[in-house]
């Protein structure tokens, strides 16, 4: 397990995060995030490259997570999760557009949109997930 | 006479456009909720403010894009609509124009989801081929890379609204809450989103730089104008003209520019300071009409005329181009 890349990658994502929205990415270091980190190792990339790919899977990830855990019953909690996954996934465009990896949002743009189709139907993403890391393995043997 | 039909645009073709985003996704089942919801939303009309903002703003080009211009003006109508849908459940409002929210009408979950799909679709839509984009009247010829970045980084503007949002969310009931703090939360919260939507129409007509960054200026004064005169709504309109209760922003906590000026008066600071969420909505309604009636409302109208005339002065600094009648048409329309 490389520890620096996802290391390196919360850090780089956490200062593209605005200070303001007190969003801390504190849960990426679980097995959907492992996996894909593993997975980015087994292609010969620039490591700054693995660090772009990584972070837009965690901003989806991360994005996804803020989105189903709605404290629908208090106010103040719904706001901070709805605003940090839209604030989550507003950034993972950003990112793609200021580290030129339009292919790889392309790619990513129909993916998140049927994890929304998904959620409606099972609210577990774990399946989401896995079928996050087949995308990026496609799109990585398709880029190779 | 409607501000489409001044402005000579189509409406709906605009809204045939909408709708065709949900009809040709493949991914999506009919009927399903969701896309019975967001047709719904579409139905339910609108002026299209933004997208008449973006073909104004193409106005203004060297080069006419129309299939590029429409897919920017689409996506961005999609991306108000779906920050209308989160914002309607963070406001706990159920009804908008008179028909339910979406919230009200399905649930939270529902629609947050529904949100996300509208982002998400609107950007694969405008972003893709074009046996994906068909609408059955005229296909959309292939993005070119660089306009598939630039709508990116539009959609990316989801940051900013939400940097409102947040602002939004921190200062409730913050009734220290500074003039600058206030303006900067209107500026990402409004402000912005219009002064994009006329850029975006530029750069898509290939406008040259500093008109186009002319017409963001303006965008962004007209848009501070028009949320100050919005805020004003909240207090010196009742629930009969905008559906919802005097004071409804103070009273979930939103402190808007008028309580701001009306701190600045001792006689009506305290009774203002000891609203919290647990006031009860006879001492709101008290405390919304001396707001109401106090020198802080033509103290605001006052700002929201400083921001017209500024918008103004920038719109004079394109004078003699032959759109500038569209956009004096649109000055007209949200200075009103």
């Amino acid at each position: 397990m490389d520890m620096n890349l996802l290391q390196d990658t919360i850090a780089m994502l956490q200062q593209h995060i605005d200070a303001g929205t007190e969003i801390e990415l504190t849960d990426m270091d679980g097995a959907p995030v492992q996996d894909i980190a593993n997975l980015l190792n087994a292609y010969e990339l620039a490591y700054s490259r693995k660090m772009t790919v990584l972070a837009c899977c965690m901003l989806i990830h991360a994005a996804i997570t803020r989105h189903k855990e709605l404290a629908v019953r208090d106010n103040s909690n719904l706001t901070r999760s709805i605003l940090d996954g839209d604030y989550l996934t507003g950034l993972l465009y950003r990112l793609a557009v200021k580290r030129k990896e339009w292919k790889l949002l392309s790619r990513l743009l129909p993916f998140h949109k049927r994890v929304q189709l998904a959620l409606l139907k099972d609210p577990s993403p774990d399946r989401l997930f896995r079928e996050l890391k087949h995308e990026i393995d496609a799109y990585l043997k398709r880029s190779a | 006479m409607n501000l489409h039909d001044k402005l000579g645009t189509d409406l709906a073709a605009i809204n045939r456009l909408l709708r065709s985003v949900v009809e040709t996704d493949s991914d999506l089942p009919r009927p399903s909720v969701v896309r019975d919801s967001v047709l719904k939303l579409i139905d339910a009309g609108g002026k299209r403010l933004r997208p008449l903002m973006v073909i104004v703003g193409s106005r203004y080009g060297k080069e006419m894009n129309d299939s590029l211009v429409l897919r920017t003006a689409v996506m961005l109508e999609y991306l108000h609509m779906a920050s209308l849908v989160h914002d309607d459940i963070i406001d706990q409002s159920d009804m908008r124009r008179g028909e339910p929210t979406l919230h009200a009408a399905t649930d939270i979950r529902t629609a947050v989801h529904v949100g996300n799909y509208m982002i998400a679709r609107a950007m694969e839509w405008a972003a893709g081929k074009p046996e994906h984009t068909q609408p059955a009247e005229a296909p959309l010829p292939e993005l070119r890379e660089e306009d598939a970045y630039r709508l990116a980084e539009l959609a990316a503007m989801v940051t900013e609204l939400c940097m409102g949002e947040y602002d939004q969310l921190h200062n409730r009931f913050n009734y220290d809450m500074t003039l600058e703090q206030y303006l900067s939360k209107t500026r990402f919260k409004t402000a912005l989103f219009m002064a994009h939507c006329l850029k975006a129409g530029a750069d898509a007509a290939q406008a040259d730089p500093d008109t186009a960054q002319l017409l963001f200026d303006f965008g962004e004064s007209l848009g501070m104008a028009f949320q100050i005169q919005d805020d004003l709504l909240d207090f010196t309109h009742t629930r009969e003209t905008i559906g919802k209760p005097a004071g409804a922003d103070l009273r979930s906590g939103n402190v808007t520019l008028p309580v701001i000026f009306a701190l600045e008066d001792p006689s009506l600071a305290p009774s203002i300071r000891q609203l919290d969420a647990h006031a009860s909505s006879d001492v709101f309604g008290e405390v919304v009409s001396r707001i109401a009636g106090s020198p802080a409302i033509p103290k605001c109208r006052a700002l929201a005329r400083q921001y017209g005339e500024q918008a103004c002065r920038i719109m004079d600094q394109l004078q003699g181009h032959p759109a500038q009648g569209d956009l004096r048409i649109l000055a007209e329309y949200f200075l009103q």
